[in-house]
């Protein structure tokens, strides 16, 4: 090579080699912008428990992370999104295998249960308490769900009981949303039942500004038993409808939510009975007969038969082209809605109370003032300052910036002494909770009906925040709207959720993270469909006992109502 | 024909000096084997203790034959072996000799552009990611809107739930993962077939040879080690999922209602060992997996050696 290109070369290597080292400081990488904070930078690592905050994080339009992200220097580094298809326990053993775990990982107690015993978190007992927003709005009461071997690790992304009398004359508040099933208004009628519909309710609430009552929702004859329920999906099936050239399916969900639907019968959350009895999950007294319903069900095609082995964008497919005539969860059930009017404006859905078999209440979940909280690695360098972060998220500039955000974007103007948004279109899908425009998905700020992921902008999906009750909701700056559509699942989704404290989902201990794992892993998305392909009555009988050895030997079942009976005892349940 | 000249062997020594080179070339390789492979070795000790992952291997208490004695006692990994061998039985009777006949049909062709369109597109499937491919199928076979149930429809018939019904996924695995891999799995053939002699074809056909006779004289008698090499390594995957039908396929088109014929040695080592964080129990299992697997390997070599006089090693 002539000398002059081999300098070239030379120096062309230096600087590529230059910009490559130079891209991987955090600061150049990031722009290298001006902090309003003092402190040096720092990042963390984040596992959100919800996949669905990935669309949100690379958002050019998120207004508040920027300014957050600004104001305290701190950045998350890295994503980890968890999938249905790979258990975490399974992710979280690999990650903890290459030494790769993510600094914070939000996620319910069931997971943190057995991420905490790794021994790779902090123990924050001390900590926790001087996060003094946080502890504003935390009921110290449910502390024992944030505790492992009497230690507090998990920092909590609170949910207000807004089912409490105190906001009972709130005429905002329209409760805490809830699971509960639901229902096409127009597949109901069809099938013979009478109700008002949801759009009459509505038209009432608007006209007189009150909540409408259980009463005014309710359906002749009444769904209140999983027998009748049963019914009502044969009557469905029988009506043979279609769209398009496909059935409607009569009812249809996604295989984790057969532990929330087995709340029909008895409760398959860890429970203490009246008679003393302590059983969860396939243990729990109603499970056969639940189990036995299903299979029912499953035979006379009264359910997806697809349920087991669909993802849930297919759930979301299915529901929101009109197909399904009763559901639960669904990721987006707005969305779901929206698109079902497109395809025939009767397409209207409606909540339904929780079909029970009488007795013990069978709770579909247990309210622990927050299902999601926050762990913080050990290998975190300065655990103080970022639980003070995190604090911030409680506090009243904080929950102001997530919902507002910041002055210099121009969203929102002052109206006397109340904010409003500036830009009709923004102030029009902020208030309907419209995806895909300029609402809060576009700009990274809080959407009111958004029960498992309110606040859209990065910043928050990384932290543990409120998720239900934000006092400074940009609803309180308009007339109150009483959706009666949401307000139903509050109404009905509270009757069926565990206030009291006499269950829980989860307890430590290994037997009790053995049924977990058993349950969860092997049992609801594999070995259930063991039971399912029983042809006669005997033969689910033999396959439930079956399974049930299988789960008693593996799952470690009686060892785990040990755990469960202790930690009960423990934290006060009679 | 014995040769009066004899030629002195060198030692390993003056061996790899003369072609220093060489073995260099091979260092690359041979760092990769050490440490992807004969490394993590070490951690099959995992397979005899109750690991934790806190504890390290270290740690971990040991426990003997637990894990062993465990997976030979539970139903559910004979069910696996089974669905393995089946499984890949069915691909090794029907994908082993296809790409073989592919190969030679190939062959046939005349050089041109159509011959390489068409081993391009062959190749094409390979390299598409069985994620996808299993989404595909979904849709293709779905029982209400697949394109082949609506095919079915058209002709007067009842749609099939091929997904759900577990006596569909033998013969659909095996015609997919063979159809996916067929091309690719032709290269090593046509490189044999590439490799014959071309006198030989025209001794054949001076001799008055049909294009039968050739095949059967010349062409495979000329790849015949290379089928014997392929059969060798072939047969050793029967109890495994390296071969066409991989772990990713059967991940990505099982589901829950297939379980009894989808459910493989793998998949219950994932289920059973990853799914629930029983590592050592996954290890076992695939331990267990691989020694049977290499005695296999070592049993076709020798007995190609025996019968044909050489053999993979």
């Amino acid at each position: 090579m002539k000398p002059t290109k081999q300098r070239t070369a030379i120096a062309l290597a230096i600087l590529l080699a230059t910009v490559m080292a130079l891209a991987g400081i955090p600061a150049f990488a990031n722009g290298g912008t001006e902090s309003g904070s003092t402190l040096p930078a720092m990042t963390y690592t984040a596992w959100p428990r919800d996949p669905s905050g990935e669309k949100y994080i690379n958002n050019p339009n998120d207004v508040v992370s920027p300014w957050v992200e600004k104001k305290f220097n701190i950045k998350v580094s890295d994503w980890t999104w968890a999938t249905m298809a790979i258990p975490v326990r399974q992710r979280f053993a690999q990650m903890a295998a290459a030494d790769a775990v993510p600094d914070v990982i939000i996620d319910g107690k069931d997971n943190h249960d057995f991420e905490v015993e790794s021994g790779l978190f902090a123990d924050l007992t001390n900590e926790i308490p001087k996060m003094k927003n946080l502890m504003k709005y935390f009921d110290k009461n449910l502390t024992p769900y944030y505790l492992n071997n009497g230690k507090q690790y998990e920092i909590p992304a609170i949910e207000l009981n807004l089912n409490d009398k105190k906001y009972a004359s709130d005429p905002y508040n329209l409760g805490s949303p809830n699971w509960t099933m639901w229902v096409r208004e127009d597949i109901l009628a069809k099938a013979g039942y009478k109700f008002t519909s949801t759009a009459d309710l509505q038209a009432r609430a608007a006209a007189t500004g009150k909540k409408p009552t259980e009463a005014d929702y309710a359906i002749t004859p009444a769904i209140d038993t999983p027998a009748k329920f049963a019914d009502l999906l044969r009557k469905i099936k029988a009506l043979n409808l279609k769209v398009g050239d496909k059935p409607v399916i009569p009812f249809s969900v996604s295989f984790w939510q057969q532990y929330h639907v087995s709340s029909m019968f008895k409760s398959p959350n860890w429970h203490k009975y009246a008679d003393g009895t302590v059983a969860g999950f396939l243990g729990s007294p109603g499970a056969k007969d639940f189990y036995k319903w299903l299979w029912t069900a499953n035979k006379e095609g009264l359910i997806d038969p697809d349920w087991l082995i669909q993802k849930e964008e297919q759930l979301q497919d299915k529901a929101a082209s009109g197909q399904v005539a009763v559901g639960m969860y669904l990721n987006d059930i707005n969305a779901a809605r929206g698109a079902m009017a497109k395809v025939d404006p009767s397409y209207t859905v409606r909540y339904i109370p929780w079909p029970k078999v009488g007795g013990d209440p069978g709770y579909f979940d247990t309210f622990q003032g927050g299902f999601e909280r926050a762990i913080v690695s050990k290998k975190v360098k300065d655990i103080p300052r970022l639980l003070q972060y995190f604090d911030w998220f409680y506090s009243d500039e904080g929950l102001d910036m997530l919902t507002w955000g910041p002055k210099e974007a121009g969203l929102w103007k002052m109206q006397g002494n109340k904010k409003v948004f500036a830009d009709p279109q923004v102030e029009k899908d902020m208030l309907a909770g419209t995806k895909g425009g300029k609402g809060a998905d576009f700009y990274g700020l809080f959407d009111y009906t958004g029960t498992l992921m309110p606040f859209l902008s990065r910043v928050a999906i990384a932290a543990p925040r409120l998720m239900i009750g934000n006092p400074v909701s940009y609803v309180r700056s308009y007339p109150p709207n009483i959706n009666v559509f949401t307000y139903a699942s509050a109404l009905f989704g509270s009757k069926a959720m565990d206030y009291a404290g006499k269950s829980i989902p989860t307890v430590p201990g290994d037997n009790a993270q053995a049924v977990l794992a058993y349950y969860w892993s092997k049992f609801t998305n594999d070995r259930v469909s063991i039971i399912l392909k029983a042809t006669t009555d005997a033969d689910f009988n033999a396959a439930w006992d079956a399974e049930m050895k299988v789960f008693n030997d593996e799952g470690k079942y009686p060892g785990a109502v040990a755990d469960a009976r202790k930690w009960l005892a423990d934290n006060g349940v009679k | 024909m014995s040769s009066s000249l004899i030629v002195p062997r060198r030692t390993l020594g003056r061996r790899m000096a003369k072609h220093k080179t060489l073995y260099l070339f091979l260092l690359p390789a041979m760092a990769v084997c050490l440490v992807f492979f004969y490394r993590p070795m070490f951690g099959l000790v995992m397979a005899f203790q109750d690991y934790s992952i806190t504890k390290g291997l270290a740690g971990s208490p040991f426990v003997g034959l637990k894990h062993f004695a465990e997976f030979l006692a539970n139903k559910d990994f004979y069910a696996s072996l089974r669905n393995t061998l089946v499984i890949n039985g069915l691909n090794i009777a029907i994908g082993f000799p296809l790409p073989i006949i592919l190969a030679l049909s190939i062959n046939a062709i005349s050089d041109g552009p159509f011959k390489k369109t068409a081993q391009t597109i062959s190749y094409l499937p390979h390299f598409i990611s069985w994620v996808v491919v299993a989404g595909l199928m979904y849709r293709i076979l779905d029982a209400q809107s697949g394109v082949v149930n609506l095919g079915l429809k058209a002709l007067g018939g009842q749609p099939v739930p091929f997904l759900r019904q577990p006596q569909s996924f033998w013969p659909l695995i095996t015609i997919v993962a063979i159809l996916k891999d067929l091309g690719w799995n032709t290269i090593i053939f046509l490189a044999a077939l590439s490799s014959i002699d071309v006198e030989q074809y025209e001794a054949a056909i001076v001799d008055g040879a049909s294009g039968w006779q050739r095949l059967s004289h010349v062409t495979l008698p000329g790849i015949a080690p290379v089928i014997g090499l392929m059969f060798i390594f072939t047969i050793g995957m029967i109890f495994s999922a390296n071969g066409n039908v991989s772990f990713d396929a059967i991940f990505n088109m099982r589901n829950a209602l297939v379980r009894d014929t989808a459910n493989t040695i793998d998949y219950y080592i994932y289920q059973e060992g990853v799914g629930q964080n029983r590592m050592s129990f996954a290890a076992a299992v695939g331990m267990a997996q691989s020694v049977v697997s290499f005695a296999i390997v070592m049993g076709a070599n020798a007995l190609s050696r025996r019968i044909r006089g050489y053999g993979a090693f």
